[in-house]
């Protein structure tokens, strides 16, 4: 008996001692694991947000390619017939990159939304220090990271899984990749998150100081951050491509011209490209190319932060691959010769003008008469590519994007104009809209432009979209054109070739002008392929595309040339705008 | 099928237990019957001269207290249990032997064989797959993987790393049991479980860190391979476990084992490669397509120093390959009295490798001491120290050079163009002792430079230390009954220092940006090991029934640590420590954390040493497992795998119907199952984290990285195994055969996420292997005289791999410009790539196949191209002509081995084989591609250059646009070999005084001829422990021949 009870009383030792032993659990502090990563102070906000934007850096590039290759501004350099990168950029540019996934690759947009939606779960808006809530700033730009996301996602595939809770599990990963009723198109997403940003839009983006991203280059924090307006303008704009509520596209002017009245973010000539003579000789390149190649540039508003070199950090190639592998299209030299540069050789007059419907309002403007010169081609493109020697159309390296800014731009001003452009149009003020193209967005030009009662229908609408108060903003179309105001001959509210013209046909053709006008602006910068998309589709007419996609290696080709290619043919079909979501 | 083994497993230990108290009910009385005693008569005779043994002992076999002893004629009578089936005969000099008895009234003729053959029966009956070597006293090698190579080579695949010194091999055991996870064997070192860290990585390209190197062969008292019933090991027993045993006091008496031996190693195989006017040729040839100019082609220029640069006949394996030294010396002291005995030893080695640059020195101190603390309280305490310095440089090609020039001395000495020199030319044409820039037309490092200027205790070295304690108590509690705790330390401690120097290497680009002049790098690493190992046991003896049971649990813990820093562009080749001040500092760093418990039993039954049971059931968690793991119990937060073997032997012979069989001395079948796993499963990978990604090189974000699988377990490994062991003709012939089928269920792999989680991979156990096969081992005593013994042996093993499931039927793997397919059906680590056919010699042939390039408008092959076999008759040669273009898996592996011993002399040959494995010659592939300046084998002297040319060869083009050199199977060669591995003469001086037990002067030749078709340097290949790396080739250092001289003495 007493062996047994020593054999018994081991035993128990063995499994009383073997039980203690299981707490085996382990402490690290290479990786957090997601239970203990609670986000209470605000140094995890920082390493948070930080972790986010690198995941942004990720989908830099991507972002940019989509937007840029399948347009019509650019086609790929034939010199460089070899090579993967070639193959894949070709094959986007034709519409045929199939299962490739060099530049298609939606698992980054998630991983931003995925580490976004963690963000927004764990931090906690009421938690207070000083009187002020700790996260309420990280949580206004988280939101609008995940809402710019989902835009990206709605514009390059459709309708897409669409969740606002992390996926910390491979069940719950499943549950949303499987379930096909949480899809939601672009109309809807628009919904939910103007509904979800809203809330935030007086919120200050918060600061991180400066950092550095090469040898002794420092960029201000503040700049990674998309301003919640511009996102909720951009959201309200796409809605309205939908919904064809004038009222969505009044809401997105509105944001827009908040953003930039607030910010004092102008369209003034600091950034016009000019000839200095009259001979049409020199030309002043410096004011546009530095808004690229300086970061400090007041015209830009957004950039995801790239470093300069490996050692620093993720590089973005899109300099390189602008630089090499793409050239400038001959459409978009095309587009050039079709404008007229307006020189006019002296602006003496000079008077003030008290608005008359509403007191207390001055403004200023300028006009002269006199003698204009007039030459072709809008001097935005040669600012934003090398100058083409060889005289056939296209072609052009492509400098725009320069290599010693290696910041991805995602909001620039000049771009954001033409959006406000295009909103006010389609609110139903294409007056106002044409006034921004040519005169320059200010009280003073809508009344002395003003034409059929558009300033006084403004006035009632209840928005303020077009007030920017008495700047010193010029035409859009000034910036590379010279004396727009001036040119009554090559720049005039379009006529309507019908017999009785509507607004909306009226609308049409100034967002014809806008869409013309504004390739010289963006080209380059990955905004063309869904400018195309956005106004094909609320023309529910997507020869407006295709037509313009086709043509980009052929611009004098007949229309008939043009609809018998293929490439047409497939963009005829809307579903092909889209890419497919590949999980390889 | 598991969980009636389960059940088995546990009934059979609740019946141990339950005998155990059955036995103790009544302790006054003996249980058993009155045991029945048989009388047995016979002689025991030396075999060779037929002369009788006096004093020879006999007992029962497993029972000594039943024994006898032989008389003057030899002769004996000894009286056993009636249950009793054999016996067993024990002389000095001899080896032991074991025999069936006989009827009764028969005479049982004992015949021994002298210590020289192998022995024929271990101490106690195998009831395991395994199989041991012992004896390193006359023995070269640096780490016990060369023995385990030359003894166990069916038991064991052994594959050489590199023969840069104690590189050590990489080991298989019954096949490959994982494909992501380790597939190295368990390495227990005096029962204390190691982690060889076999698949962590280190800066130095090709160079691996052999854990096992720090521990000298001479310390070692016994290897074993255990191949099957490893479920003791819980979840890392599922590769096999290879049990390491340390020399440990025996005698009171003081014994001083001196061993000094030296040797030297010859240049290896090197490939043949094109001297200086081939090269030129080539080169020419080469131009031809290329827009380079051809100054260095100039043969006519009237600059002095430019032609005396161009115009050499440098052989640059002159350079970096040379004839190696090693001395190797060990010391060892045993002894003691009753109340401690210990056995100390001290060695060191220095060993050169044929490699310049990569010398090898180690230091090491063990002691092993064994103490009494009080009555029936013993203690074991061991401590061990090594310390290894190492030079390195890279080793081998490079897997592609994209990201850095080629670095590795011993692979530029090979591409480099003969017609330069390593050294500067003056003005006049002279040669200075300046050494030689990189040249500027093929853009290669001068190997000399990287050898030299990269010479330095703080440049390119290595420091490995390793500090093991090992604390082992017992409490013998009664005669049945013992508390045993083991408790183990292990420290080891790496420090790595690269620098590749500015002067004679090109600057490079890494991505595509950062100009690289110079790099420095260091690592550091750390892994502190805590084991604990409690254990009850308790056995009993009842007439024929012996039960041996023990039971304890085990508690590992395991942090390891790792810390790097690189930068480029130190000031000065001179300046190589790394300050805050250079370029591109980069840092990375690895700390991880684990740990396992394990609850284990363990019985042990055997019945009149005929019948043997053993069964042990195994239970372990870890913190890698998921917290949801299924296939164990959960208990409180942790799931327990569960790991059942039982395994059964009959010794045949013992059988009473044996008694009159003659011719066969013995015979036993043993046949088990058993399961044992796999926990190398990433450390977090259960458990959703962030980690940081360095932002703007200035602070850190933290984003989510990866998705937990709280299900994720184990690899289970289950095996069956049945087996025989047979000795013949009075125990002249041997043999011992085992067949085995394993399964590995829930293998670790990668599946594809679904995009929306922003991640792309998910570690999952979705997958499931199989191997097959068999290992037999056979030995013959030829001849027996007094003074002359002859014993020839071979062993043979092979396995048959084969996938059976995948989370996604296929994938494959890129590695070294192959690819490696993995896929349902098929072994693991095939070569996946295009089939040949030949060249097209003529214009009309290649017209006559209209082949095209990747698609219809490809490029076609011309004349001089290779013709690629097209798989499906579209006349492009793309991804889908892609076959199977070989399998690194042998058909069958082994040893064969000779034995002479004449009065002292003894003369040993160990041959080691593989058949039938293939093997992917990414060296060659590299030296016959034909496309750029790298030097070339003088095969391609033969290359295609004419209309009509009858050669086996393609043309040669610059950047091969046609991809001539694509992965085909023109880089797949049949890796057969038979090589005599070891041959050593030694010789025991007859002496003895009180001073000096004896001497033995010894003398080893390894690697002294090679039969193999394989044009590689060597067949034996291996880069990497993995098991998709199998059979790849990338030219790391390979063996040359060695003769080494040794002396023990033994004081």
């Amino acid at each position: 008996m007493k062996t047994i009870k020593s054999f018994l009383l081991a035993g128990a030792l063995i499994v009383a001692a073997g039980t203690a032993f299981t707490s085996c659990d382990v402490n690290t502090t290479t990786v957090m694991f997601a239970e203990d990563h609670n986000l209470t102070s605000a140094r995890d906000t920082v390493y948070s947000v930080l972790g986010i934007i690198n995941k942004l850096q990720m989908l830099a590039d991507q972002t940019v390619l989509l937007g840029e290759v399948r347009g019509d501004l650019v086609t790929t350099a034939l010199e460089f017939n070899e090579g993967e990168d070639f193959t894949a950029l070709g094959k986007l540019a034709n519409f045929e990159q199939g299962d490739d996934t060099t530049y298609n690759n939606y698992s980054n947009y998630y991983a931003v939304i995925n580490n976004c939606n963690y963000f927004i779960s764990r931090a906690n808006e009421d938690l207070m220090s000083h009187q002020q809530s700790i996260f309420l700033k990280e949580i206004a730009v988280v939101k609008a990271y995940r809402a710019w996301m989902y835009l990206q996602l709605a514009k390059i595939y459709g309708t897409v899984p669409f969740y606002t809770e992390p996926l910390l599990s491979y069940s719950d990963i499943q549950a949303v990749a499987n379930d096909p009723t949480n899809r939601k198109g672009m109309k809807d997403i628009c919904t939910w998150l103007i509904e979800d940003l809203k809330p935030y839009v007086e919120v200050s983006t918060p600061s991180y100081s400066s950092f550095t991203y090469g040898d002794n280059v420092t960029i201000d924090s503040r700049l990674f951050f998309f301003p919640i307006k511009l996102v909720l303008g951009d959201l309200y704009l796409w809605k309205g491509t939908y919904t064809s509520e004038a009222d969505d596209y009044a809401k997105a002017a509105q944001y827009y011209r908040d953003y930039l009245y607030e910010n004092e973010k102008l369209a003034s000539s600091t950034f016009a490209i000019k000839y200095t003579t009259d001979q049409f000789l020199g030309i002043n390149f410096n004011s546009w190319r530095s808004q690229f190649s300086q970061i400090t540039s007041a015209d830009r508003i957004a950039v995801i932060p790239m470093a300069l070199k490996a050692a620093y950090g993720r590089t973005s190639n899109v300099s390189s691959i602008f630089s090499s592998k793409l050239v400038s299209s001959p459409q978009l030299d095309d587009l050039s010769d079709s404008t007229f540069y307006c020189y006019a050789s002296n602006t003496t007059e000079f008077s003030l003008i008290r608005d008359s419907i509403y007191t207390s309002t001055w403004y200023n403007y300028t006009y002269t008469p006199g003698e204009l010169a007039y030459t072709r081609g809008d001097l935005r493109l040669d600012g934003s590519c090398m100058s083409n020697l060889s005289g056939t159309k296209g072609g052009r390296f492509i400098t725009k994007q320069n290599a010693s800014n290696p910041h991805v731009t995602i909001y620039r001003t000049g771009i954001v104009y033409y959006r406000l452009a295009e909103a006010i149009n389609r609110a139903g003020f294409p007056i106002t809209a044409f006034t921004m193209l040519k005169y320059g967005l200010s009280t003073g030009n809508l009344i002395k432009y003003d034409k059929n009662g558009e300033y006084a229908r403004l006035k009632a609408s209840g928005y303020t979209f077009f007030d920017l108060g008495d700047n010193q903003n010029i035409g859009l179309h000034a910036k590379g054109c010279g004396n727009t105001e001036m040119d009554a001959l090559h720049y005039s509210f379009p006529t309507i070739n019908v017999v009785t013209p509507t607004i909306s046909d009226s609308i049409d053709a100034v967002e014809n002008l806008i869409c013309n006008e504004n390739a010289f602006e963006s080209a380059f910068e990955g905004q063309r392929f869904f400018d195309l998309m956005r106004m094909s589709i609320r023309r529910n007419d997507p020869s407006f595309l295709a037509s313009r996609i086709a043509r980009r290696n052929h611009p004098n080709a007949s229309d008939s040339e043009i609809q018998a290619t293929a490439l047409y043919q497939k963009l005829l079909n809307t579903s092909n705008w889209y890419l497919p979501m590949i999980d390889k | 099928m598991k969980k009636i083994l389960y059940s088995l497993s546990l009934l059979l230990l609740i019946a141990a237990t339950g005998l155990s108290a059955f036995a103790q009910n009544s302790p006054a009385k003996p249980l058993a019957k009155k045991i029945i005693l048989l009388e047995y008569n016979g002689v025991v005779i030396d075999e060779a001269t037929g002369k009788a043994i006096q004093g020879a002992i006999i007992h029962a076999t497993g029972e000594k207290r039943y024994s006898s002893m032989t008389k003057v004629d030899g002769s004996f009578s000894i009286k056993v249990p009636s249950y009793t089936g054999q016996i067993t005969c024990q002389v000095p000099g001899y080896n032991d032997v074991q025999t069936h008895l006989t009827k009764v009234m028969k005479k049982i003729s004992i015949h021994m064989f002298p210590e020289n053959f192998k022995t024929d029966y271990p101490e106690q009956t195998k009831t395991t797959n395994s199989n041991s070597t012992d004896n390193f006293s006359t023995i070269s090698a640096l780490t016990i993987e060369e023995k385990i190579a030359t003894d166990l080579g069916a038991d064991v695949r052994s594959l050489q790393r590199s023969a840069n010194p104690a590189q050590g091999s990489a080991l298989f055991i019954g096949g490959f049991n994982s494909l992501n996870a380790n597939s190295q064997p368990l390495f227990v070192v005096d029962g204390v479980i190691w982690d060889t860290q076999s698949n962590r990585s280190l800066m130095h390209d090709g160079y691996f860190n052999n854990v096992l190197s720090a521990i000298s062969v001479n310390d070692i008292e016994k290897v074993t391979v255990v191949k099957n019933a490893t479920a003791l090991y819980g979840s890392k027993g599922g590769n096999g476990v290879i049990l390491i045993d340390t020399k440990r006091f025996k005698s009171m008496a003081t014994r001083i084992d001196v061993t000094l031996s030296t040797g030297v190693e010859t240049m290896p195989n090197l490939p043949s490669m094109m001297n200086d006017s081939q090269y030129r040729l080539y080169a020419t040839d080469l131009i031809g397509n290329s827009n380079s100019s051809a100054d260095y082609l100039d043969d006519l220029t009237k600059d002095k120093q430019k032609y005396a640069t161009y115009h050499n006949k440098t052989d640059w394996t002159d350079y970096t390959y040379r004839n190696a030294l090693t001395q190797n010396y060990g010391v060892n002291v045993q002894g003691g009295d009753e109340i401690a005995g210990y056995n100390l030893s001290v060695g060191y080695v220095n060993a050169q490798s044929t490699l310049v640059s990569n010398d090898f020195s180690r230091l090491n101190l063990r002691f092993n001491t064994d103490v009494n603390i009080a009555q029936n309280v013993t203690s074991m305490l061991n401590i061990a120290y090594s310390n290894t310095t190492r030079d390195l440089r890279d080793e081998g090609a490079p897997s592609d050079y994209s990201s850095s020039t080629v670095l590795s001395p011993g692979f530029l000495s090979l591409i480099k163009a003969p017609i330069l020199n390593p050294y500067q030319f003056d003005a006049e044409g002279a040669l200075t002792p300046t050494l030689a820039d990189n040249d500027r037309y093929f853009g290669l490092a001068n190997p000399v430079s990287i050898q030299k200027n990269g010479e330095a205790s703080n440049k390119n070295r290595l420091k490995y230390n390793l500090f093991s304690l090992n604390i082992i108590p017992k409490w013998q509690i009664n005669k049945s009954m013992f508390l045993s705790e083991q408790f183990s330390y292990l420290l080891n401690n790496i420090t790595e220092r690269y620098f590749l120097p500015d002067e004679g290497v090109p600057t490079f680009l890494v991505d595509g940006y950062d100009a690289i002049l110079n790099e420095s790098k260091v690592m550091s690493s750390m892994q502190t090991s805590l084991y604990s190992d409690t254990r009850f046991g308790w056995n009993k003896t009842l007439s024929a029934n012996k039960i041996n049971v023990f039971g304890g649990f085990r508690y590992m813990r395991d942090v390891y640590q790792q810390d790097g820093i690189v930068v480029n562009n130190t000031a000065s080749d001179k300046m190589p420590d790394i300050t805050s001040t250079y370029d591109n500092r980069k840092v990375q760093g690895v700390n991880e954390g684990w740990a396992s418990t394990a609850l284990y039993m363990n019985a042990d039954y055997n019945y009149a040493e005929k019948y043997f049971l053993q069964g042990t059931v195994t239970t372990e968690t870890s913190t890698r497992f998921g917290k949801n793991a299924t296939g164990g119990i959960k208990l409180s937060n942790y799931v327990w795998a569960i790991f059942p073997s039982i395994q059964g032997t009959w010794v045949v012979s013992a059988e009473p119907f044996f008694q009159n069989i003659k011719g066969i001395d013995y015979l036993k079948l043993n046949a088990g199952f058993d399961q044992s796993g796999n926990d190398d499963i990433d450390c977090f990978a259960s458990r959703t984290y962030f980690s940081s990604e360095s932002f703007l090189n200035q602070t850190a974000g933290l984003s989510l990285t990866n998705i937990g699988n709280d299900q994720l377990k184990w690899e289970t490994t289950s095996r069956a195994t049945a087996g025989l062991e047979i000795n013949l003709l009075n125990n002249r012939i041997g043999v011992t055969a085992n067949i085995f089928q394993s399964k590995t269920n829930d293998l670790l792999t990668y599946k594809t996420l679904s995009g929306v989680s922003g991640l792309r991979t998910y570690l999952c156990n979705e997958g499931a292997l199989k191997n097959t096969g068999f290992d037999v081992s056979a030995r013959v005593k030829m001849l027996n005289s007094k003074t002359f013994q002859w014993e020839l042996g071979a062993s043979v093993g092979h396995y048959k791999n084969e996938i059976t499931s995948l989370p996604e039927v296929s994938y494959t793997t890129k590695l070294y410009g192959a690819e490696v397919l993995t896929k349902v059906g098929q072994p693991a680590g095939v070569f996946y790539g295009y089939q040949t056919q030949g060249i097209f010699t003529t214009t009309e042939e290649a017209i006559a196949a209209n082949l095209k390039n990747g698609s219809v408008e490809g490029k076609s092959f011309r004349a001089g191209d290779v013709h690629f076999v097209n798989q499906n008759t579209d006349n492009v040669i793309d991804a889908s002509d892609k076959v199977i273009i070989g399998n690194p898996n042998p058909d069958l592996y082994g040893n064969l081995f000779n034995r002479f011993s004449y009065k002292n002399f003894t003369l040993n040959v160990v041959f080691n084989y593989s058949l039938g494995n293939d093997i992917y010659n990414y060296q060659r592939s590299q030296l016959e591609a034909g496309s750029n300046y790298f030097n070339q084998t003088t095969a391609l002297v033969n290359r295609w250059s004419y209309e009509g040319q009858q050669t086996s060869l393609p043309r040669a083009t610059y950047g091969d646009p046609i991809g001539n050199s694509r992965f085909s199977d023109r880089w797949i060669e049949d890796g057969s070999y038979l090589r005599m591995k070891s041959l050593t003469l030694s010789y025991q001086i007859p002496i003895t005084n009180t001073y000096l037990q004896g001497i033995t002067l010894w003398g080893t030749a390894n690697n002294l001829w090679t039969l193999t078709k394989y044009l590689g340097n060597d067949p034996e290949v291996s880069m990497s422990n993995r098991t998709l790396y199998q059979g790849i080739d990338r030219g790391l250092l390979s063996s040359g021949r060695s003769f080494i001289l040794g002396v023990n003495i033994n004081l």
